[in-house]
């Protein structure tokens, strides 16, 4: 009851915000931008060298919301949801108004989880706002296959997927995308409580991204590949494969669930046990 | 002396290290209900960190806290709700206005009451610093007087029991200073306590009946005014038409200093002005001499700079 | 002091934190034991026993995923379809099996799938990427390797198929049991035998086989200098049979339809007009030669893939080749003494070598009536001594011409 009030305050803060339109606003445009190219040079990537989907999607604009998402996975969503992340704590604290909110007084374990329900939000906002965005987009710009008139699109293994099982999937690519960023919002979020500098965390976060993203790449750190919050965040390509391969998903689902109870276990320790002298 | 009622607030032993550096020595605050109490002390000298841990925002290294009857933090949630504070300056969300700042905050913990009872409460908060009228401007655009009206009127909408305010006339026009000492006097009279940490020293002895001083992290005074102002048992006589070697003579061993034209410093026992006046001279004035706060604290705390550094 | 309750609960929150990220890191690292592995049963059978499982193991049913990998660099070559890739890198593949006219064998990539579906006899292939079905292919016969030979089953039938059960047994050695995707399995490896050990640079194969059902579940092949041949194991795998709509043969709309694109050993098979020995350098064919243009030949864990190759195509090799460096075959060691100027009478040659593989361009010249000569490709695992008594007795021994 009292965290819902709560959470109810720091979605309207974050609402009220323009920097979240503006960040959510890019985050659209970017699919949009690579629609128009698209839609007017007709040149898809090469076979396996583009963004998965790209050379799909042409023909088919109703793909277009997971291609889209796949655009913005790997580094565009990332930053956005960990500069909100990064805020989260730090913001207020740099602001002066987290030891008003704590002398209210708002209980900082609560705080805590209703900031990431903010963050959560955020994510899961900012990823239909893209998948919308996208959508009309893509049956705008790059249209439908006329000799399929849009009501049929193949899965990756060539069967036919009817408008119901496609929106599914997107629905499903959507949510595994969102919860893919749960690793680096949590280490933003943990470091968000540790520093008073939101840039700082943000930044943090993101060096996560980038050292897991050249981790994964590394063949001598084999070892940990599996342990790394970017190892499956191009699993969501398994959910258009028919029957769905469910292996990847469920693995990186799990990935990102142990990163996030570890870091956010730990935001929860530092934030509740440290001084407030901001 | 207060001390006899219920203490608002009672440290024992207030004690916190910020890694090497210690920052408040064993400090016994003793706050009763209904004082005005001046927190006096220069930068530095652990003020700010000792209200810190009466909020729950800094977590003693070793002592204990009780406000209101309950432990800090510990009964935190319970305590700290009858609680208005302002610590370190105002702050708000700078592109919201000034009624959507304290409504966020009020709904953040919601009070029983309903939304119109919290709604009102606002407004009271603001007519009472004279805030109402400003509209829909964000925080942003406010001035410091503005802003700093803001965060005591942010203090005030649960109306608390216990008002902590640090420096709360910092930025306000002479308009706004007296505005806020007589607000402050209005709530004591209303019951409130009220905990002040001013560097004005003549504004808390204006408005406080009682003052504890921090030094280097420990509290070195804590009195109340009344009794730190006490006589010093010296008077002071100005006399009306000079003759001040026939008033050294009629003194005698009760002049203290040699007088000064037709000023005189007397001991006080009480008959000096009427043997002058009976010895037929003129008295202008007679002032029992007192100590200013400002002596009282320049006695006992050291120079900025002489200090060992401390933390805030 | 008294003492600070606040602090001794922070103490305890972190450690709790603590332990409980050892505790996940941990399980993270340390997967699943050996307890908790299914379809194990009774232990004890020996290893000759896993091995004739293992060999008979073409009709058991399962659907997985598997991960290959080769370190075998093959030049890229036209026509060669992915075996460049397969055998040179690292493939992961989803399989559903029903048997071994049965089955489909997805190859995934981040960006696409190409899938191959094994029904009524045909092959079918499905590009993701290219949008395109390829239809009819011969499911038996020769051709080049494809994703579903790299599967650890089909590369462990493939190793043992050089000879029985039991002289593989009297060259093998148990590895004791391990879990391999979830699933207890039995370990033997398999080494060359005195002889065939000069020839060959393979140091041993080990194979992992489902205790259960006698699937193979992993396959390591380790060269003489330990580095990797190729190894596939399952990382997931469900025994049974497989879901029968995934089986089905996709139709996508709009899609490039052909047929099959002939690869360069099925190609070789229509196009040569010689027949290869049912014997080379010693080792019997595993395939009938006169069915196909490309055969292998091999004992226990040596192998040696011969393809006939059109002359023309062979000089082209031959080239590139020598381009790249390539030395002629040196004469084996059972050549006549004093034929060390013209080695392996009269051929032209190229050796290649990459790692544990060695190919060898074998070109015999000839007059215009027997269709200007004959052109080979030999290779395998082996060392060159061994492509060199190939070359030399398909030199110097005529062929027949098909009938």
């Amino acid at each position: 009851m009292k965290l819902a009030a709560l959470t109810w305050v720091e979605l309207h803060k974050l609402a009220l915000r323009p920097r979240t339109w503006v960040s959510v606003a890019l985050l659209c445009a970017l699919p949009v931008v690579v629609a128009a190219f698209l839609a007017t040079s007709e040149l898809a990537p090469r076979p396996g060298q583009g963004p998965a989907f790209l050379s799909a999607v042409l023909g088919n604009g109703q793909l277009y919301p997971a291609a889209a998402l796949g655009i913005v996975v790997p580094i565009f969503l990332p930053v956005a949801v960990c500069v909100v992340a990064g805020d989260a704590v730090a913001g207020e604290a740099q602001a002066g108004t987290l030891r008003y909110l704590l002398v209210r007084p708002v209980g900082r374990t609560r705080l805590l989880v209703a900031k990431l329900f903010a963050v959560l939000a955020f994510t899961f906002g900012a990823v239909i706002a893209v998948a919308l965005v996208s959508f009309v987009a893509g049956t705008q710009l790059l249209g439908t296959r006329p000799d399929a008139l849009g009501t049929t699109t193949a899965s990756l293994s060539g069967t036919s997927l009817s408008p119901q099982e496609l929106l599914v999937r997107t629905l499903l690519v959507m949510a595994y995308v969102s919860v893919s960023m749960l690793g680096v919002a949590a280490l933003a979020l943990l470091l968000s409580t540790l520093v008073d500098s939101p840039l700082v965390a943000a930044l943090g976060g993101l060096a996560l991204l980038v050292a897991s993203t050249v981790l994964v790449g590394l063949d001598a750190a084999s070892a940990v590949h599996d342990l790394l919050p970017t190892r499956y965040w191009l699993a969501w390509v398994d959910l258009f494969r028919d029957p769905i391969l469910w292996t990847d998903v469920q693995r990186g689902v799990l990935v990102q669930l142990a990163w996030a109870g570890v870091l956010l276990a730990a935001a929860w320790a530092s934030f509740t046990t440290r001084d407030v002298t901001s | 002396m207060s001390a006899d009622g219920e203490m608002a607030v009672e440290t024992t032993g207030l004690t916190k290290r910020f890694g090497r550096v210690q920052a408040v020595t064993d400090v016994d605050l003793r706050v009763a209900e209904g004082d005005r109490y001046g927190f006096l002390g220069p930068n530095g000298s652990g003020k700010t960190t000792t209200v810190r841990m009466l909020l729950g925002l800094v977590l003693p290294t070793s002592g204990l806290v009780r406000v209101l009857g309950g432990r800090v933090p510990g009964d935190a949630a319970r305590v700290l709700p009858q609680v208005g504070a302002m610590v370190e300056g105002p702050a708000a969300i700078g592109h919201l206005s000034g009624r959507a700042n304290l409504r966020l905050l009020d709904a953040a913990v919601p009070t029983p009451g309903g939304r119109r009872t919290r709604r009102r409460r606002v407004e009271d908060a603001l007519e009472a610093l004279g805030l109402a009228h400003v509209g829909r401007r964000p925080v942003r655009a406010y001035s410091l007087g503005m802003r700093q009206r803001l965060g005591i009127a942010s203090a005030l909408v649960r109306r608390p029991r216990l008002l902590v305010l640090d420096e709360p006339t910092n930025g306000l026009d002479p308009q706004g200073i007296a505005l806020v000492t007589d607000l402050l006097l209005q709530l004591s009279a209303q019951g409130t306590t009220l905990l002040v940490s001013s560097h004005l020293l003549s504004e808390v002895e204006h408005l406080c009946t009682r003052v504890g001083v921090m030094d280097r992290g420990h509290l070195v005074v804590q009195d109340d005014v009344d009794a730190l102002r006490a006589p010093t048992g010296r008077l002071l006589v100005t006399l009306a038409g000079g003759a001040p070697g026939a008033a050294a003579t009629l003194l005698g061993r009760r002049l203290l200093e040699p007088p000064d034209g037709d000023r005189l410093v007397a001991a006080d026992d009480g008959d000096v002005v009427g043997d002058l006046v009976r010895g037929g001279l003129a008295v202008r004035e007679a002032v029992v001499e007192r100590r200013t706060l400002t002596d009282v604290v320049l006695a006992r705390t050291t120079a900025v700079g002489e200090g060992a550094g401390v933390a805030r | 002091m008294p003492a600070v309750p606040h602090r001794r609960a922070a103490a305890l929150r972190w450690a709790a934190v603590v332990a409980g990220t050892a505790l996940l890191v941990t399980a993270a690292l340390t997967g699943r034991p050996a307890w908790s592995a299914g379809g194990s049963s009774s232990p004890g059978e020996d290893v000759q026993q896993v091995l004739a499982r293992a060999a008979a193991s073409a009709d058991v049913p399962f659907t997985g995923t598997a991960t290959s990998s080769g370190a075998l660099g093959l030049p890229d070559l036209p026509r060669l379809g992915d075996v460049a890739a397969l055998v040179g890198e690292s493939t992961r593949t989803r399989t559903w099996w029903q048997s071994e006219q049965i089955w489909r064998t997805d190859v995934l990539t981040a960006t696409g799938e190409r899938g191959l579906y094994a029904s009524g006899g045909q092959l079918t292939g499905w590009d993701y990427e290219r949008d395109a079905l390829t239809t009819g292919a011969p499911l038996t016969g020769a051709r080049l390797p494809r994703a579903s030979d790299l599967l650890p089953p089909a590369l462990a039938r493939s190793l043992l198929a050089g000879s029985t059960p039991d002289a593989a047994a009297s060259r093998a050695g148990g590895l004791g049991e391990r879990v391999v995707a979830g699933r207890l399995a039995d370990g033997v490896r398999l080494r060359p035998d005195a002889q065939e050990a000069d020839l060959s640079t393979v140091d041993h194969a080990d194979l992992w086989v489902d205790r259960a059902t006698g699937l193979p579940l992993a396959v390591d092949v380790v060269d003489v200098v330990g580095g990797p041949v190729a190894a596939s194991s399952f990382d997931r795998v469900v025994l049974g049979d497989p879901d029968r709509a995934a089986l089905a043969v996709p139709a996508p709309q709009g899609a490039t339809v052909r047929s099959a694109e002939t690869d360069v050993a099925a190609g070789a098979a229509t196009a040569a007009p010689w027949l290869l020995p049912s014997e080379l350098a010693g080792l019997p064919a595993l395939q009938d030669p006169s069915s196909a243009g490309a055969v292998a030949y091999g004992t226990g864990l040596l192998r040696l893939a011969v393809v006939s190759l059109p002359v023309d195509q062979g000089r082209q090799a031959l080239r590139a080749a020598g381009a790249a460096g390539a030395d002629p075959l040196e004469p084996s060691a059972q050549s006549p003494a004093g034929a060390a100027d013209e080695p392996t009478g009269g051929a032209e040659t190229a050796l290649v070598r990459a790692g544990a593989l060695s190919a060898a361009v074998v070109v015999v010249p000839g007059s215009r009536d027997d269709g200007g000569g004959r052109a080979y490709l030999v290779s395998g695992a082996v060392q060159p001594e061994l492509l060199s008594r190939a070359a030399e007795q398909l030199t110097t021994d005529p062929p027949e011409r098909r009938p």
